[in-house]
């Protein structure tokens, strides 16, 4: 995966030069994507990376000549292999796209139609540039497909449908279906955001594999910048539509030379290390139809201190050295703000802060169970899912639990049926030393004030039909609390006025919006607040906002979280203590520093270990974990992580590994072998890690 | 995007039928009852023996056809309003509440809708009405009554989705009541929808209240309707065909521009509803 340096024409397979995309507006034409030019060369990874409105999805959709109106192309020219893509007619551009250049979308669940089966869709794509070949022929490519991306049981799956795989199988047929006809140039537009860190990692092998057998080039747009720098060679930073820096993705890190991109990543919580507070880039993704005047960065930009040049004069892309490219007009202070910001961080050391132990636990839940009984019809017999098997664990007032796992494990179920969403099968949720599960009607709807919840999807969260003021006085209105002023008091509580009341949630943006349900989560004065993905759906530079709004609640209000988060770096920034979820239990509890920093539970390391890591120093080991989740309505015998573990031995089949102190009083782990990363324990335990598939970085 | 044909066919159609049916009575010559018998059956656009002009011509009793197209317009719509009220409040209701409850209560509201779609609805209101006697009043309920299926199915289908929505779930836990949430979420929610179901399910009405009309079963003469007219004019249609043709007219314009107002309706919540989830 190492860059060519040679830069011969002959080399370059995608080059777009000064790309506009416009957008009729109210008020004329909304620019999205302004002068845009990059190159990609042969066999190399080019990332784009940018939140939501950098316009960084259009650039490739006119690539891959796919603008709908009315968005359109003002300017500019696309070249893949030196053939003038921009004034390609439908026709001409239909037996380039598939066939030159191919694309990954984001969601496997919709990028596959439901009711073909598995084999007809990749032999579409087959068939369609190639159709002359035999039926036969088509099968024989498509089962080679289905080989080379990794499915297993490529004759079965053949003729499957999309809904009998999993996400991470659907989105390796949706790669198969790209490489059908071994494209020169592949667009990956956030091809692992819809699936969970442990099938990220083992999306991202098969991609590599794949290039490596085609040697195709490719594009990775992602908003993920530790992804990008692990597997991209070059990569562009876009905002506001413009390229901000291009560089190669090994440096981002080390090296950033646009002030946004240094914003970016000091905005970023860290797996190994926790600071007090994270920088955050102030205000908010511009509105491009007022776009700002000449640096389209500059409102927002922590070096620019309103300076002419930055006002008055866009910044043009000008080389550096190092095969980068910056478009700032300070470029040079970057490394200078960047240490100035480096040393301002507080590192916490939790150790000293722990006397608020022997308070009594706000929230205890013990022996929490809940069943869920799936097929219960006339000629189907009932089976029992599971979904939460025996969690007991206690928070003292004023701390945060985080709760981690990927989909499918228990974390939201557990959300809901603490919030008494759902009714528990079994165990018991005490609160402030009542019991809660136990409570009815009135008594339980006065109860409820103390606990309140904080949703992931903003714009799900808010009643489209009530204004602001409506929206965070509902609660006070239901318990005959109304009061205008407290309203004005919350909203000032999250960072927004009070004539933000009046207003209609349309009207804002997610970060505003996250806010606005943080404000009425606070209406009642909860004691704990379960935080279910509530940072999950932000942008980067809004989800530390979001993150140190919470930290400020917390402090001034005593407030207790049950912080729930497949993020492991923001989970470790912002909780005391953590429990790891699997199939329904929790496979590790203890202290955020016990477990980030020495994992017992082989989960709990591989999924630390899954997080891209733009630092990752050479030869550093990764556990890529095999195969899916287990299906739930049938978990496997004794511990239900071992059919994925790679120390898995016969014992543990026998039973399911209690969950008890044992690398540590405070550290309780279900593992037999608990404890010790596995490449060292890797010659310890012998042929049982066997399994484990270590990947070089 | 302001050019909506749907729209504009519906706004002019309905204008027409308003104005028609406003305006009919303010005129000198307007009297609906009133009986010729020196000029019954005057053609289109001619005078009576007796001298008198009418514009529509007369009916076989000599009453002006235009005044009592305009009466019976007033009746349909009446009715129509009346239904859809009716309708509307209890489809919505038990759809709500079926939808928000699950369970028990969904399965027997779904079953009596169930139930109720399987017996033909003409036939039970000419049941109905030929025992309770057919008056304006009772036809508007009926026809409510037995009309509620179709609000009731959209309104649990909406409800079924919102109720699992985030700010649902949140008024849950902060301790709102299924009624609190139900009026402050749901149904503010859903109301759109039901307006769309509704200016459907108005022009279904008007039909069905004349076809009630034109057996018999509807409105009473000597209230004129526009289905009891057709059903008058039928015997004359070699004589007299206008007597027939007129209230169809008049039917057909008011049902298709409640049709096309339906469509606009729709297209309209289309766009809201796409512009609002689009991130």
């Amino acid at each position: 995966m190492s860059t060519p340096m040679a830069t011969a024409d002959t080399d370059i397979v995608l080059s777009v030069r000064n790309l506009s995309i416009e957008v009729p507006g109210a008020k004329g034409p909304v620019r999205l994507v302004d002068d845009v030019s990059f190159d990609v060369r042969q066999n190399e990874v080019f990332g784009i990376v940018g939140e939501s409105g950098s316009g960084k999805s259009l650039t490739m959709l006119a690539v891959l000549g796919l603008l709908a109106e009315p968005l359109k192309i003002v300017s500019g020219s696309i070249k893949l292999r030196g053939r003038e893509l921009t004034s390609l007619s439908f026709e001409q551009m239909r037996s380039i796209r598939g066939k030159t250049m191919a694309i990954v979308f984001q969601d496997p669940m919709t990028t596959l139609n439901p009711v073909l089966r598995i084999g007809k869709q990749i032999g579409e794509a087959v068939r369609l540039h190639n159709p002359g070949m035999s039926s036969r022929q088509v099968r024989d490519r498509v089962i080679e497909l289905l080989q080379l991306v990794g499915i297993p049981n490529p004759e079965k799956r053949y003729s499957q449908y999309p809904n009998e795989f999993s996400g991470g199988m659907r989105q390796r047929v949706v790669i198969a279906i790209a490489m059908a006809n071994e494209p020169d140039l592949l667009i990956a537009d956030e091809p692992t955001t819809a699936l969970d860190v442990t099938i990220q990692a083992q999306v991202m092998s098969v991609l590599a594999e794949v290039r490596e057998r085609t040697k195709a080039a490719m594009v990775l747009i992602t908003h993920d910048l530790g992804l990008v720098a692990e597997t991209a060679d070059r990569m562009a930073v876009m905002y506001g539509g413009r390229i901000m820096e291009t560089s190669p993705a090994k440096t981002l890190f080390s090296n950033p030379n646009h002030p946004y991109t240094a914003g970016l990543i000091a905005s970023l919580p860290r797996v190994d290390r926790e600071v007090k507070e994270l920088y955050s880039i102030p205000g908010f993704v511009p509105d491009l139809a007022n776009r700002p005047r000449g640096c389209v960065f500059h409102p927002r930009c922590a070096m620019s201190n309103g300076r002419i040049p930055c006002r008055e004069e866009k910044p043009l892309l000008h080389a550096l050295r190092d095969d980068s490219a910056v478009a700032c007009h300070f470029s040079e202070e970057t490394a200078a703000w960047r240490q100035a910001q480096e040393k301002a961080v507080q590192i916490v050391d939790r150790e000293q802060i722990d006397e608020r132990d022997v308070l009594a636990p706000i929230l205890k839940v013990d022996n929490l169970t809940k069943d869920f009984q799936i097929g219960v019809g006339l000629l189907r017999s009932s089976q029992q899912l599971k979904a939460l098997r025996n969690i007991s664990f206690e928070i003292p007032k004023g701390r945060t639990l985080g709760l981690v796992g990927e989909s499918g494990c228990g974390k939201s179920t557990l959300a809901r049926v603490l919030l008494r969403l759902l009714d528990a099968s079994g165990g018991d949720v005490y609160l402030n030393g009542e019991p809660f599960m136990n409570l009815r009607g009135t008594r339980l709807r006065a109860k409820r004030r103390d606990l309140q919840v904080v949703f992931q999807d903003p714009y799900s969260s808010l009643d489209p039909r009530m204004t602001i003021h409506e929206v965070i006085g509902e609660p006070l209105r239901i318990h005959g609390r109304y009061d205008p002023q407290r309203i004005d008091e919350l909203l000032a509580h999250v960072g927004l006025t009070p004539d933000a009341g009046r207003r209609r949630p349309p009207e804002f943006s997610g970060g505003q919006r996250q806010r606005i349900a943080i404000a009425r989560a606070l209406a009642l004065n909860p004691d704990v607040l379960i935080l279910d993905e509530a940072v999950s759906a932000l942008d980067v530079s809004i989800q530390a906002q979001i993150i140190n709004l919470l930290k400020k609640l917390q402090e001034e209000l005593g407030l207790t979280y049950v912080f729930i988060s497949h993020d492991l770096s923001v989970v470790r920034h912002i909780s005391d203590e953590v429990a790891v979820m699997y199939l329904g239990r929790i496979v590790e509890h203890g202290a955020v520093r016990e477990v980030f920093e020495s994992p017992a539970h082989p989960y709990t390391q591989a999924l630390l270990s899954s997080i891209p890591r733009p630092d990752a120093s050479e030869g550093e080991g990764r556990i890529v974990l095999e195969g899916d989740l287990p299906n739930p309505l049938s978990p496997p015998s004794g511990c239900s992580f071992r059919t994925r573990c790679f120390r898995a031995v016969e014992e543990c089949a026998r039973a399911e590994p209690k969950l008890e102190p044992r690398t540590g009083i405070d550290h309780l782990s279900a593992c037999l072998f608990p404890g010790k990363p596995s490449y060292v324990l890797a010659d310890m335990v012998g042929e049982a890690a066997g399994h484990a598939e270590r990947t070089n970085v | 995007m302001t050019f909506d044909l749907s729209r504009i066919v519906a706004v002019s159609l309905l204008a027409i039928m308003i104005l028609f049916m406003v305006l009919t009575p303010l005129m000198p010559f307007y009297d609906p009852y009133g009986q010729n018998l020196a000029g019954s059956l005057v053609p289109m656009g001619e005078s009576s023996f007796d001298g008198k002009f009418y514009l529509l011509g007369t009916d076989t009793l000599g009453r002006d056809i235009l005044s009592r197209l305009a009466l019976a317009g007033q009746v349909s719509a009446l009715i129509g309003l009346g239904a859809v009220a009716v309708s509307l409040v209890v489809g919505v209701f038990l759809g709500l509440v079926a939808g928000y409850f699950r369970g028990p209560v969904e399965t027997l509201i779904m079953g009596l809708a169930d139930l109720q779609l399987s017996i033909p609805r003409v036939l039970l209101l000419i049941a109905v009405s030929a025992i309770i006697g057919p008056s304006v009043t009772n036809l508007a309920i009926l026809l409510g009554l037995t009309s509620w299926v179709a609000y009731g199915r959209v309104a649990r289908g909406m409800a079924l989705s919102l109720r699992e929505r985030e700010f649902v779930l949140s008024a849950r836990t902060q301790g709102a009541t299924a009624a609190w949430n139900i009026r402050k979420h749901l149904l503010p929610n859903v109301l759109p929808q039901m307006l769309i179901v509704g200016s459907y399910e108005f022009g279904q009405i008007v039909v069905m209240e004349a076809s009630l009309s034109y057996l018999g079963l509807g409105v009473q003469p000597p209230l004129p309707s526009w289905g009891m007219m057709v059903s008058e004019g039928q015997s004359y249609l070699a004589l007299a065909p206008s007597l027939a043709i007129l209230p169809s007219i008049a039917l057909f314009i008011l049902v298709a521009g409640l049709q096309f107002l339906s469509q606009a309706f729709t297209s309209e919540g289309e766009v809201a509803g796409v512009s609002e989830r689009s991130k």
